[in-house]
């Protein structure tokens, strides 16, 4: 039996502790945990306090009773000194009984002669509790009493008392020295008094005081536990607020107010707190200005490269590799020198914010240097990294910058490396960089995936990370004069025109060989050799020009600048016509290439540069359209000669009809806005005849003729058949060479 | 009592054996005669005085009379009895049967021990003497109580208000109740008397007095006296505002406003009164002065203003 009441003990204290438990969930409240405690103490008090005062309400009960019957027996003693005295016992009882009529404790009294058998008077107050003499036992037990008599109880409440009656006499001669009368006193009993007294009723209006006392107990505890609750909850307040801002620094936000009162304790602890938050704030500052770019809020170059080499690392373990995407907006410069640093600080961040759009929560974003951000989009083959391209393009596209009631439109060229575990971060960054290069090179707002060998790698050369090295060796370059054109023909093909020829811009190694542009054009970009570079191939251009002149030979040269020059407006244009002054030129023989993107980046500069060389008699050619996002409504809003088609169209001609039927459009737009149309990258005479069909005024490419490095040279084109024959291609080179500036 | 301390007496007496009891006996004669000696003689002589003082204790109001007597007789042999009249029955014995001796018992014992006596017997400081004491016919006496006159002459000097008090009186004072009555109808004070049986009885009737009652004098009589019922009665009529007047001295630390005695002097001259009277002397000769002292601190409680002649602490009317 008692073994089932302990099981089922335990089971109830289990049962209990997990109702706490999902009450409370994993963790208990300290506020919770001291109401609790306050309220059983408050319980224990009361059941201690309850019990304490039954208990000694209890035995004051029983000493108050056994006080009143003794302070009643020495009343009754005394007050049935006449039935000893006088011989009207009747008469004296019954006086004796009327006055104890008003006492409800006395019920029964009996007053007896000394030998206990005579009564000598009663008083019964409604039921006789005593009867019979007073034995010799009793009187015994009443004479030998320690007290003089003898009390018992009769049951719970009434008390039995019995006495002797006494009378005491001095000797004779006591009374000349009272002090020496107890040897000479003399005691006698000449009755017994035996008489039971009531304690019930006072013991009932005890315990109503009693059960009265332990309600007003339990309201004062009640009271106590109601105030002392509101007191916790006060004095805790402090505490439990900081309840929240704990749990926020906990999921990780440091950025919590822990400040506020309290008591002393508790201020210790926000102090505490306060001064922990505040050096972990300084921690993560510190952090974050070494692995963050302030201005964008994007992780730096550092940051960058431990997350690729650790994505390294995993690619080669796991030969899931991701893909490095090298970010460069087309025209920044311009807009960093037109706008000032704070527009250009801007620009990049909204830049920043679209590119984090386009990319994964677990991919990384950086910003290198100036406009250069670098992703790391892991785990993407080159089909995803060619879409993430894609898709950042088009972001770009669709964005505008403003800048008051400007707008200007921002491309960005990318260029792509693959993470396959066998390459350095380093190098798969530089890498990235030569394909956005490249793709920069091919007009902007375009992206490429670098492939081995073919981007511009020169044993002479920079390597093509080593960025700061290209810079140096550009403006050596610039200053040494060792830059130099080659010459690619452009056929008229409806008239027999004058010679043309684009002015293609080559960087002569120290090895003697040529490097194409795209391996220094993005670095004298970033590094502000841009405008130097424009000044130097127009200043040669004329130079070249001039010279050619001089040999009878008026030639127009079609000559490659940046979008740099739309920023310099009439600037450029006076530097223009100072060189065509100086050389004795007229500037209808040059003609300027721009870039589609150059030109849209900016419409409304683009739009007065143009027509400040017009001034000049300088002519403008829309560059390599139709190869990136173009809009035919550019156009409009171009005053341009020259329409240059994508060298795509040349060379899907044959094979994609749509090609044929965009050259077809392009033609009948050129000539409804009076420009001519020119196609580049033709290749074979097919190609030339079909464009020949098509209405296209120029062509340049292969079928027509190389680059010449000299044109001093009897001119090739001289007495040359409409359609030219097929000319050798470029021994080393399997892609078109790039341009300058595009096709520099 | 007394016959259980001689059957207690005897029964040592066996006890030690027929031998030890006569070396006892002959060294407690040596050695009583030593202690009953007059105080100033300390080897007991054969009375060659005509007059024994015989003290029953030694206790100050006996021995105040005894020298007050030792000063007026110029033949007169003090004998203490130290309130064993057995240790000293050799000396009663010789006086017994000394019949020219006149013998002056002060006190109960001593006044019991010379009713065999032959010769004059005259007692003092004895209350209420009869004859079922021990006192026999033959024998003159000197009242105990000063007179009731000079007692409540005294009182209503101390408080000239006074006019009723409750006397309590034992069975044996019927005569100086009357004293008592006929000096308090000339003093204009109404006098109730109340005479109780036992010391019960005296508190029954001191706790429930009229309440014109200003007093209380209580008598002396051991019959119906106890220290508890005298202690408790003085309280409770002090708490009561009430005023008492008590025969003993000592009763005023119980809370008596004033007390009553015989003058040492006056007892003195009375018993030599009665000596010299012979048979024509009355039984019982009366005090004719009262030495009285006051509480003065009782007396400052109930509001009484104290006369200067008994603001000296005893004062003999």
């Amino acid at each position: 039996m008692s073994s089932d009441v302990r099981r089922a003990w335990q089971r109830l204290r289990e049962l209990a502790a997990q109702g706490r438990a999902a009450r409370s969930g994993d963790s208990r409240s300290l506020v919770g945990r001291l109401l609790t405690a306050l309220a059983v103490t408050a319980l224990l008090v009361y059941l201690a306090g309850v019990a304490g005062i039954w208990w000694a309400g209890g035995r004051l009960i029983e000493d108050s009773a056994r006080k009143q019957a003794v302070q009643w027996l020495a009343e009754l003693d005394e007050l049935g000194t006449p039935l000893y005295a006088s011989s009207d016992r009747d008469g004296a009882m019954q006086a004796l009984s009327r006055r104890l009529a008003r006492f409800p404790e006395i019920v029964h009294v009996r007053y007896y002669a000394a030998s206990g058998a005579e009564l000598l008077g009663e008083y019964v107050k409604t039921v006789p509790h005593l009867s019979g003499d007073l034995g010799p036992e009793e009187r015994a037990r009443a004479e030998g009493g320690a007290q003089g008599y003898y009390l018992g109880m009769l049951d719970g409440a009434r008390l039995r008392v019995t006495a002797p009656v006494r009378v005491r006499t001095l000797a004779p001669d006591a009374m000349f020295d009272l002090e020496r009368v107890p040897a000479r006193q003399t005691t006698r009993t000449i009755g017994y008094l035996d008489f039971v007294f009531d304690a019930g009723a006072q013991q009932v209006l005890f315990e109503r005081s009693l059960i009265a006392g332990s309600l007003a107990l339990a309201f004062v505890l009640g009271v106590v536990v109601v105030f002392g609750r509101h007191w916790v909850r006060r004095a805790m307040a402090p505490l439990t607020a900081l309840e929240e801002p704990l749990a926020r620094l906990a999921r990780g936000e440091i950025n919590v107010d822990v400040s506020g009162g309290g008591d002393r304790e508790i201020v210790a602890i926000r102090q505490a707190l306060g001064a922990t938050l505040a050096a972990i704030r300084q921690r993560d500052e510190a952090l974050r200005r070494a692995e963050c770019d302030p201005l964008t809020g994007l992780v730096n170059q550092r940051y960058f490269f431990r997350e690729l080499a650790l994505e390294c690392s995993r690619g080669g373990r796991n030969g899931d590799g991701g893909a490095v995407l090298c970010i460069d907006l087309d025209g920044f410069r311009a807009v960093n020198e037109r706008l000032g640093a704070a527009a250009g600080d801007r620009l990049l961040g909204q830049v920043a914010g679209l590119l984090r759009s386009r990319i994964r929560e677990n991919d990384v974003l950086a910003r290198f240097e100036g406009d250069e951000f670098i992703a790391l989009a892991r785990g993407v083959s080159r089909e995803g990294a060619l879409k993430v391209a894609r898709s950042i393009n088009q972001v770009m596209q669709e964005y505008q910058f403003s800048a008051g009631e400007l707008r200007l439109a921002i491309s960005a060229s990318i260029g792509i490396a693959m993470v396959n575990g066998a390459e350095q971060p380093e190098r798969i960054v530089a890498q990235a960089r030569a394909a956005c290069a490249q793709a920069k090179a091919r007009g902007g707002n375009r992206h490429a995936a670098y492939e081995r060998g073919t981007n511009g790698e020169g044993a002479a050369a920079p390597r093509e990370d080593d960025s700061p090295a290209w810079s140096r060796y550009v403006r050596t370059a610039i200053q040494d004069n060792a830059l130099r054109f080659v010459y690619q023909p452009i056929l008229d093909l409806r008239h027999a025109g004058g010679e043309m020829y684009e002015l293609l811009l080559r960087l002569a190694a120290p090895g003697g060989e040529l490097v194409s542009p795209t391996a220094f054009l993005p670095v004298a970009d970033r590094f502000g050799l841009i405008g130097d570079l424009d000044d130097w191939v127009i200043r040669r251009a004329c130079e070249e020009l001039a010279a050619l002149h001089a040999h009878g030979r008026p030639a127009t040269f079609f000559v490659n600048v940046s979008g740099h020059v739309f920023e310099q407006g009439e600037a450029f244009a006076r530097r223009v016509a100072g060189e065509l002054a100086r050389h004795g030129l007229a500037g209808q023989h040059i003609v300027f290439e721009i870039t589609e993107q150059a030109a849209v980046r900016d419409l409304q500069h683009a739009r007065t540069a143009i027509e400040a060389l017009a001034r000049v008699g300088c002519r403008f050619a829309l560059d390599d359209f139709g190869s990136g996002f173009s809009s035919l409504s550019y156009l409009k809003h171009l005053p341009v000669a020259f329409i240059k088609m994508s060298g795509a169209f040349a060379q899907n001609l044959e094979t994609e009809t749509v090609d044929a039927v965009m050259v077809r459009s392009i033609v009948q737009i050129a000539r409804a806005l009076n420009m001519r149309t020119v196609a580049e990258a033709v290749e074979d005479e097919q190609t030339l005849r079909r464009l020949t069909e098509l209405g296209v005024d120029y062509a340049q490419g292969y079928a027509i003729a190389r680059p010449a490095e000299n044109l001093l040279a009897p001119p090739p084109m001289a007495g040359a058949p409409r359609v030219p024959p097929r000319r050798q291609r470029f021994p080393a080179r399997t892609a078109p060479p790039p341009r300058a500036l595009r096709k520099r | 009592m007394r016959e259980e301390q001689r059957l207690s007496v005897a029964g040592r007496f066996t006890a030690f054996g027929t031998g030890r009891i006569f070396a006892f006996v002959c060294a407690a004669a040596l050695a009583g005669c030593a202690i009953v000696g007059p105080r100033e003689e300390p080897a007991p002589r054969p009375p060659a005085a005509d007059t024994a003082i015989l003290v029953s204790d030694r206790i100050g109001p006996y021995q105040q009379v005894a020298d007050a007597l030792r000063t007026r007789l110029e033949r007169a042999t003090v004998y203490v009895l130290e309130g064993d009249l057995k240790a000293h029955h050799e000396v009663i014995r010789r006086l017994r049967d000394d019949e020219g001796v006149r013998v002056i018992a002060i006190g109960p014992p001593a006044a019991r021990a010379a009713a065999a006596f032959s010769g004059r017997v005259v007692f003092c400081q004895y209350f209420y003497p009869d004859l079922s004491d021990g006192v026999t016919r033959t024998m003159r006496g000197v009242r105990a109580t000063p007179p009731a006159l000079k007692q409540l002459q005294a009182w209503k000097l101390l408080d000239p208000q006074l006019h009723r008090v409750l006397l309590v009186a034992g069975p044996g004072a019927r005569e100086f109740v009357r004293e008592a009555e006929a000096a308090a109808a000339r003093l204009g004070i109404a006098l109730d008397v109340n005479r109780v049986a036992s010391d019960r009885e005296l508190l029954y009737v001191t706790k429930r007095l009229a309440p014109e009652v200003q007093g209380i004098w209580i008598l002396p009589d051991y019959r119906v006296l106890s220290i508890e019922a005298l202690r408790e009665t003085l309280a409770h009529a002090l708490r009561h505002g009430r005023q008492t007047l008590v025969f003993n001295q000592q009763l005023l630390e119980y809370g008596g406003l004033l007390s009553a005695e015989g003058d040492p002097e006056d007892i003195a001259e009375r018993v030599l009164e009665q000596l010299r009277a012979g048979d024509a002397a009355p039984r019982i000769a009366p005090l004719t002065r009262a030495r009285v002292s006051v509480n003065l601190r009782v007396a400052q409680q109930l509001g009484l203003a104290v006369p200067e002649p008994l603001r000296g602490g005893v004062y003999v009317f």
